[in-house]
């Protein structure tokens, strides 16, 4: 049978995803996961921009694949498979890219778009691991003389340090908004990389502002609704990336489980073992269906598929957890060093489990959707 | 006998325990947990999170300032008998100071528990000689204020958990060699992960005559760092409990003296069991104390973390109110103080059972223990010392410890800390991870704790046999023993 054409494109990007990680991520990975104590992957982001890596869940029309989310998910997978710290800078540039398109500023992104930049400059920094739901906003924006400032602090901006803008959420008097803030306004001090359990390259920051010009995207009372668009789509876009942290960690205990010898053989011929090593399949083995029929539903807007994409999205980013332990667990204490990338994949997963708020809240949000869906 | 007693007595140590045991260890047990709070108060909370990110930092880097704290406090020398020149803490006491420790810090924690890791594993092949002049050469050091620690060396890169098994290591692949030479042995090969090693000054390692019969010529040795053709190698690059380095131990024809031997298959006439079950008999007896103490270390990441999530729920205001006055958050406290609590029933269990019927009972029961409180260290040293010096009193204790304690003991203390090591471990992992799942972003912050508890925690489940191998020893000692048709690692 022959490929579609967007087959083909998929294929093609799955491709440039796995060259990508294996040439430019891989050879330093062991130098730039020590970030901020050892080197930031400049070079490795600045051809993940040449390559429109950050623009490819935008709209054709802003040098975007169609604001589909298909193609960022084969990205975040291939890439996270290899290195989920550059998965989670995409992820969180998209996520802040789909917040504006869902607030309808597109102008914004076209103009951003149309500049020449570095990659560091393109990049928007948002609050990937929050919920405005969950802790109160602390930064609170003042209309004055037709212009937005903010005051206050934004906790755990990624990636805060290095981006050039921050997408930032601040209350109004309306209720909360998002609102744009250039990174080179001296009213916006950003701290130094927080130093955190995993995606130790895609560092975040506390910002603090004081009367800081910022850009009101959406309308003033917005917040909660357009950080809900972003979300239905992005969730699964963060469980894209749990999937590759998966498959990697599948690979690695199936290659150290076939060859380590134990009792006089190899390990995975003892039963308690390869049960292990078997539902870590179990569960990536699903989690690629998952993914798979989540993201065909969002792109083709099927009606349940928010709802559906969120129930997928959480299953899967809770089993990368129990995949990366178990990983760990195989490996025995090669696992838990840090020669070893395990250990890496191990604190990643947990890491990004808390995409978008704690993972322990996750099912009364999810359930809250479930009727609002039903109600619908 | 019979079968419910002997359940009973499987399952109850603790009511056993309560006659036969002196109750001041109860008042010894609380001074303990008062000094390592005392500890964790002036040293370990203001410098753990520091430490942690230096050695991030700076992978190859030793934390000589922690080793030397921790000797100003005396806490290498305050669990060696008095008999031996130590100050003579109780032993159960031990698995209490090391759960406060480990709830600031596991990898200080794991520093300490592992030098009397190393003692233990001496302990456990019941010789009194090597026994009595090791704790004295450290008790001596300490009082010149130098540290003098110890190691236990097991591990090689091909062999792992198996070697706590005999049945396993007779099939496994070893490489550690120990060949008999005039007046000792040399040693050839290569340990790996060895926690310690690079503040040890002894270590006790593990080596076989023959590695391809390994279980019937096991020779139990202590290396003096410095030795000749003994190098201590690469240093680990750990997620977590940094604090505590693992290192490799490299032997080129090492020669060790026959003084320093603590065990061979020379060393055991007059024992009526094969070395083979001696072997297994060596593990057991010292898996039933270790593993008790990694319990121990599970038990305070356990309440560590509990403390520090309560901390940042109680401060924390969401949308909906105060974070603590959320039912879901209210519940996933709860279990996290369960987990904590019941993994602390559980050490003391295994302490029980040591006491009454493992290597605890000789200076537990209630005239040594009472006796050896009334006398001064220094006398009761040289009483020791002088009767150690006559071949017949080792010869005797040895036969007494590997020959005749009767079977069902042992499947007791071993069934027990099996138990509890898993019990305990997957109960500090599971905390770790519930505290995430409530805290979110400010779990995952370096300067909050809970991030580093998780990974701290994540070697206990690794470490002292892995999880796996110890349901694997519950089931042989509790399940198995009364089952038919069973066999072990067979399928």
């Amino acid at each position: 049978m022959m490929k579609s054409s967007k087959d083909q494109e998929a294929a093609l990007l799955e491709k440039t995803a796995r060259e990508f990680a294996r040439k430019t991520l891989i050879p330093d990975i062991h130098e730039t996961d020590r970030y901020p104590h050892g080197p930031f992957f400049h070079d490795a982001l600045k051809i993940a921009f040449e390559s429109e890596f950050l623009h490819v869940s935008l709209p054709e029309t802003l040098n975007g694949m169609g604001w589909k989310l298909k193609p960022l998910c084969i990205l975040l997978q291939n890439i996270s498979r290899v290195d989920a710290s550059m998965g989670s800078v995409l992820l969180s540039n998209a996520a802040a890219q789909e917040l504006m398109l869902a607030a309808g500023a597109e102008s914004i992104l076209a103009d951003l778009v149309s500049q020449d930049m570095a990659a560091t400059d393109f990049l928007t920094a948002f609050p990937l691991f929050s919920h405005p739901n969950e802790k109160a906003i602390q930064v609170a924006a003042q209309l004055r003389n037709g212009n937005y400032q903010l005051a206050g602090t934004a906790d755990y901006m990624v990636p805060g340090p290095i981006a050039g803008r921050y997408l930032v959420p601040a209350r109004t008097s309306k209720g909360f908004s998002y609102f744009l803030v250039d990174a080179k306004n001296k009213n916006a001090v950003s701290g130094a990389p927080i130093k955190s359990l995993g995606l130790h390259a895609c560092p975040a920051a506390d910002i603090a502002f004081s009367n800081a010009d910022g850009i009101l995207i959406g309308r003033e009372d917005e917040g909660a609704h357009i950080f809900s668009k972003m979300h239905e789509k992005m969730m699964i876009a963060a469980a894209a990336a749990a999937l590759g942290i998966m498959q990697a960690s599948l690979d690695d205990a199936l290659k150290y489980a076939s060859t380590r010898m134990q009792g006089g053989r190899k390990i995975i011929e003892w039963s308690e073992l390869s049960g292990m090593v078997g539902q870590m399949a179990v569960m990536t083995k699903t989690a690629g269906m998952l993914l798979q029929k989540a993201v065909s539903d969002a792109d083709a807007k099927d009606t349940e598929w928010a709802v559906q994409g969120f129930a997928a999205a959480t299953r899967i980013l809770s089993d990368a957890c129990t995949v990366s332990t178990l990983g760990v667990q195989v490996l025995g204490g090669y696992g838990y060093m840090r020669d070893h990338l395990q250990e890496k994949r191990f604190r990643d997963s947990r890491h990004l489990q808390s995409v978008f708020g704690a993972p322990g809240r996750r099912a009364i949000h999810f359930l809250n959707q479930f009727n609002k869906s039903n109600r619908k | 006998m019979d079968e419910n007693a002997l359940w009973f007595d499987d399952y109850s140590c603790g009511l056993a325990a309560i006659a036969k045991q002196p109750t001041a260890m109860i008042k010894e047990i609380k001074h303990a947990t008062a000094l390592a709070r005392r500890f964790n108060d002036e040293v370990v909370n203001k410098r753990s999170l520091e430490i942690d990110d230096e050695l991030d930092r700076n992978p190859d880097a030793l934390p000589h300032d922690w080793v030397r704290q921790a000797l100003e406090w005396g806490l290498y020398t305050n669990w060696i008998p008095k008999i031996f020149g130590g100050r003579g803490y109780c032993f159960p006491s031990l698995s209490h100071f090391l759960e406060e420790v480990s709830s600031s810090c596991l990898g200080m924690a794991n520093l300490i528990g592992s030098h009397y890791l190393g003692i233990a594993g001496v302990m456990s092949t019941g010789n009194l000689a090597v026994l009595q002049w090791l704790c004295e050469d450290m008790a001596e050091s300490h009082k010149r204020g130098e540290s003098c620690l110890a190691s236990f060396a097991i591990t090689e890169p091909s062999s792992g958990s198996d070697t706590a098994s005999a049945d396993l290591i007779d099939r496994g692949s070893i490489s550690c060699e120990a060949k008999k030479a005039p007046g000792g042995y040399i040693l050839n090969g290569t340990k790996i992960f060895i926690s310690n090693a690079h503040f040890a000054t002894w270590h006790m390692v593990l080596a076989f005559e023959d590695i391809r019969n390994p279980s019937s010529t096991a020779v139990f040795c202590m290396v003096r760092t410095g030795t000749k053709g003994f190098v201590i190698g690469k240093k680990e690059d750990k997620m977590g409990q940094r604090a505590c380095p693992a290192s490799e131990l490299i032997f080129t024809d090492c020669f060790i003296p026959d003084k320093q031997v603590c065990l061979s298959p020379h060393m055991v006439k007059g024992i009526n069991k094969p070395y083979r079950d001696i072997y297994q008999d060596v593990f057991d007896d010292l898996c039933s104390i270790s593993r008790a103490g990694v319990c121990a270390l599970g038990t305070g990441v356990a309440r560590g973390v509990y403390n520090d999530t309560l901390k940042l729920v109680e401060e924390t205001s969401t949308t909906d109110g105060w974070l603590i006055n959320q039912e879901w958050v209210q519940m996933k406290l709860a279990d996290m103080l369960k987990n904590a609590a019941v993994s602390r029933l559980i050490y003391n269990e295994v302490n029980h059972a040591n006491s009454i019927y493992g290597l605890f009972k000789p200076l537990q029961t209630k005239p040594l223990y009472y006796l050896s409180k009334l006398l001064p260290t220094g006398w009761l040293a040289k009483l020791t010392r002088m009767i150690v010096k006559w071949p017949l009193v080792p010869y005797l204790f040895q036969k007494d410890q590997l020959g005749r304690r009767p079977e069902i003991y042992r499947q007791r203390t071993s069934g027990w800390a099996s138990l509890a090591k898993f019990a305990g471990t997957d109960a500090g992992v599971e905390n770790c991870e519930i505290a995430l799942q409530i805290l979110g972003e400010s779990g995952i912050r370096h300067a909050n704790r809970v991030e580093k508890h998780l990974r701290d925690a994540r070697l206990l489940p690794i470490y002292e046999g892995t999880n796996q191998m110890n349901r694997l020893d519950l089931f042989k000692n509790f399940i198995g023993r009364n089952s038919r048709h069973v066999s072990m690692y067979s399928d």
